[in-house]
């Protein structure tokens, strides 16, 4: 397998799937473990390196994959090619958004896909707990009213509880 | 603006941890409170759209606001500010992560994370779901859906465009 063909794999895997970077994460890695590219081992430990780092996961996913095969050059080769179909689709559309978004029967479409969005992030949102004692707890509920009740910005929020109970842990463990 | 745009984007990107899920309440944080760029009535109305276009929701977030403030031009730019912060810091994290994670304690960092990140979620799954669930109508999508992922185990991707189909079905019935 040529590894500059498989810019055509991701501009194929970006330009087929609906539902944004977590969907696209697992025919990424169904694509590459069936072609042979890289072995599924190595997929886990790529992947979870790419969450580490900010931003949308398939971008770092892909990026990734080509950091393993190549280097940074090869990642943003592959980046460019999940890149390309959401800027067409979204430039198709930001025109037709102006004229078409307050019709009815579309305002009647939209609603309903933002129940699905509600449902998936309640299924990813306890995906996340799942593992959560009551300390987390605290902390989530604790963020929650930061967030919503004092009306601090996100980026504050995730900076602050990430940070308490960060100092919050490491002295537990010292005091143990 | 093509500046500006670029480094609130950036801003957004360095931030984004944990996936787009958690990005969209720094998103709607930044483009609808802090700069004002939209109302909140157009960021649902992207997020809705986003999920049925390819690629993901915050990169169709970011090239939305940038063509709607500075053309083409501008989308690519607001695009690479979301992606860039994340892609230097895989490019750092790749050759300084074997010293680091000898240095200090990562795992602990990360774990710490996630409850931020949590929090963020659970911040999106509110705003969703209250913006979501006006009416009897939509109501009844939800737990159509529900009793779907319940019985099913796990979601496919499709259950969007079905719930839109749903949510255009169920206005001649009710």
């Amino acid at each position: 397998m040529n590894k500059y063909k498989l810019f055509f794999t991701f501009l194929k895997i970006s330009t087929l799937t609906l539902g944004g970077g977590y969907a696209m994460v697992p025919i990424i890695e169904r694509e590459i473990i069936k072609k042979n590219v890289i072995q599924k081992d190595d997929f886990d430990i790529l992947f979870s390196k790419a969450q580490s780092a900010p931003g949308p996961i398939a971008i770092n996913t892909a990026f990734m994959v080509g950091m393993k095969l190549s280097g940074a050059f090869l990642g943003l080769f592959y980046v460019l090619a999940v890149f390309i179909p959401p800027f067409l689709a979204i430039s198709l559309i930001a025109s037709l958004i102006k004229r078409y978004a307050d019709l009815t029967y579309v305002q009647y479409f939209l609603e309903g896909i933002r129940v699905g969005i509600s449902v998936i992030l309640i299924n990813f949102l306890f995906g996340l707990i799942k593992k959560f004692k009551y300390l987390e707890f605290l902390f989530l509920l604790i963020g929650f009213l930061l967030i919503h009740l004092v009306k601090i910005s996100s980026i504050y929020t995730l900076l602050i509880v990430t940070f308490l109970y960060f100092i919050f842990t490491l002295k537990r463990k010292n005091d143990s | 603006m093509i500046a500006k745009l670029f480094l609130i984007f950036l801003k957004i990107g360095f931030f984004s941890y944990g996936g787009g899920w958690s990005s969209l309440s720094i998103i709607k944080d930044e483009l609808v409170n802090v700069y004002k760029l939209i109302s909140l009535k157009e960021f649902l109305d992207m997020v809705s759209i986003a999920e049925i276009t390819p690629g993901p929701i915050a990169v169709n977030l970011a090239t939305y606001i940038g063509i709607k403030y500075a053309s083409f031009i501008g989308g690519f730019f607001a695009t690479l500010g979301l992606i860039l912060p994340g892609i230097i810091i895989l490019i750092l994290l790749e050759t300084l992560l074997s010293f680091l994670s000898k240095k200090y304690n990562l795992e602990k960092f990360y774990k710490s994370l996630k409850v931020g990140v949590s929090v963020l979620v659970l911040y999106a799954t509110y705003l969703m779901l209250t913006s979501a669930i006006i009416d009897i109508k939509s109501l009844i999508i939800f737990t159509l859906l529900l009793v779907l992922i319940f019985v099913k185990k796990e979601i496919h991707p499709l259950i969007i465009v079905f719930s839109g189909g749903l949510g255009l079905l169920l206005i001649k019935m009710i």
